[in-house]
Order: structure tokens, then sequence, then C-alpha cells
């Protein structure tokens, strides 16, 4: 069963934050991590110490992703920002609760997505409210016309 | 060595009339003297005592000391404060690197944060149930 509550998690512990030494202002921030970070320049500063901290360190990172890997941090990277802590924290959950299935589970899920992402809009909500997920990785089904021309080999 | 000659003929004149002084007299000077060392006990333990209760009063030959345990007690105070901020420190750390860990995962994985925020859709990508 995937989170579906409030996370008791949706805000950093006091603890956390009060361990947490004042961070950077953006404008204290050097080009490299402006040029990462540049989603966030109108958030920074309102952001608490804890959350700077954590961009910063995915900064630091940052050059060790690949091409598409960074280029998905980029878009991403905005609307993370602007989800409140407990759609973050039910997001962390649901990451959580994926990776811990089994590998081949896990390559069936990205392989469904993959192909629920290529459908045309108008049938996506037709799929989901007709047909179980696996429809997304059935073969293709041939067209009448096909079938008759080319009858499935019966087995003996 | 002046100090002890000047002493003891103090003394030989305080005893010179020794002899003379009457039974009664004696007795009374006992009982003075009793008196005296019972009260001197009584106040060395009344000061002993309000040393430790911190009132302002407190004996000159223990201001020495008392100033010690007062530095004693501020570093002990900076030695909790410090250890207690290290811990958060660490605690923060520990927090960042957790976190940080699953957001980079979330911002890069195939699985986009929208697509995991919606619980119903997720449930629907996990059946592994077929139509027919």
């Amino acid at each position: 069963m995937l989170a579906c509550s409030l996370t008791a998690g949706a805000t950093p512990p006091t603890s956390a934050i009060l361990g947490t030494p004042p961070q950077p202002e953006w404008i204290a921030l050097s080009a490299s991590q402006k040029n990462i970070l540049a989603p966030l320049e109108k958030e920074w500063a309102g952001m608490e110490h804890i959350r700077r901290k954590q961009w910063l360190t995915t900064a630091s990172r940052y050059p060790k992703l690949s091409g598409t890997e960074q280029e998905r941090v980029q878009k991403r990277m905005h609307d993370w920002v602007k989800l409140t802590p407990e759609q973050r924290a039910r997001a962390r959950d649901n990451y959580r609760e994926i990776n811990r299935l089994p590998d081949e589970q896990k390559d069936l899920i990205k392989k469904k997505w993959s192909a629920y992402k290529q459908l045309p809009d108008d049938e996506k909500q037709g799929v989901r409210e007709r047909h179980k997920s696996a429809i997304l990785l059935a073969p293709p089904q041939p067209s009448p016309a096909e079938s008759t021309d080319t009858p499935l080999p019966v087995a003996q | 060595m002046n100090e002890e000659r000047q002493a003891y003929r103090i003394r030989q004149a305080l005893n010179h009339g020794l002899q003379e002084i009457s039974p009664i007299s004696a007795r009374r000077l006992e009982a003075a003297r009793h008196l005296a060392l019972s009260r001197q006990k009584q106040s060395i333990g009344t000061l002993a005592t309000a040393g430790t209760a911190g009132t302002d009063w407190q004996p000159l030959s223990t201001e020495a000391g008392s100033s010690g345990n007062g530095l004693k007690q501020i570093l002990a105070i900076c030695a909790l404060l410090l250890g207690m901020w290290l811990s958060f420190y660490w605690h923060s750390d520990q927090y960042i690197t957790e976190v940080e860990a699953v957001d980079s995962a979330l911002l890069t994985g195939d699985l986009p944060p929208d697509v995991l925020l919606d619980n119903d859709f997720l449930e629907w990508l996990k059946d592994d149930t077929s139509d027919e």
C-alpha cells in the first residue's frame, strides 16, 4: 500500500534545523552554483538554511550526473521546490516504496510508464479507466483485416 | 622572635594575678570561656552552611575556592552546550545526506515526481494482473 496520508517526515526535525549553520545568500553563491541552481533563484531568499544546504549538496554532485540526468534535474527542480513539504514527503515515501520492490517489478513499472507517456493525451485517461496497466506492455493487436488475411497458426 | 617574646610577656602578666582570683570568679571565668567556645563553634558551622547556600556573604578564606567552582560550572555548561550543538550538527548532516540522496534520485529518475505524487496511478502501474 502506497503512503497516502500526511507523513511524519514532512518537516525536518528541530534538532536538524538547529544544527544547520547559516547558509549563504544567493548573491554569495559561486557562479557555478548559481548556474546549476538557477531555477531556485526566486525561492532562495525564503528558503530555510537546512534546505539551502540540501540544494548546495545537490549542486556539488551535479557535475557527476549524466547529460540526461542533468537535463531532468533542471526541468524538475522548479516544480519540486513549489511542492508543499507534505507533497515532497509523500513523493519520497512512494519513491522509497517502489525502490524496495524487486528489480523485475521496478523495471516493469518503468516500462509501463514509458509506454503510457507515449500514448496520445486523449487516450491516456481511457486506458486507465478501461484496462489494467499490463495492456501497456501487450504487443499491438492486429487489425481485423490483417487477422483475416493472416490467421494465427493453430497449435497441433 | 620579637612577637613570641612579646606574647610570652603578656602571658606572664596575665598569669601574675591568677593566684589572687577568688574561686567564685574563677568558676565564672571558666563558665564564660565555655560559653564563648560553644558560640564560636556554632558561628563557624553557620558560616559554612551560609557559604554553601549561596548567600551574599561568604568567608574571606573560601573566596578563591568558590570562584574556582564558578569557573568550573561555566566550563561545564559550555562543554554541555558544545556537545549539544555537535550532536545537532551531526543529526542535521545525517538528515540532509539521507533526504538529498532521495531527492536527487527523484529528480534524476525515470519516474518524475508528479507520477510519484499520484497514488492511484502508481497503484495502477504496479498492478501486474491482466485484463482477462
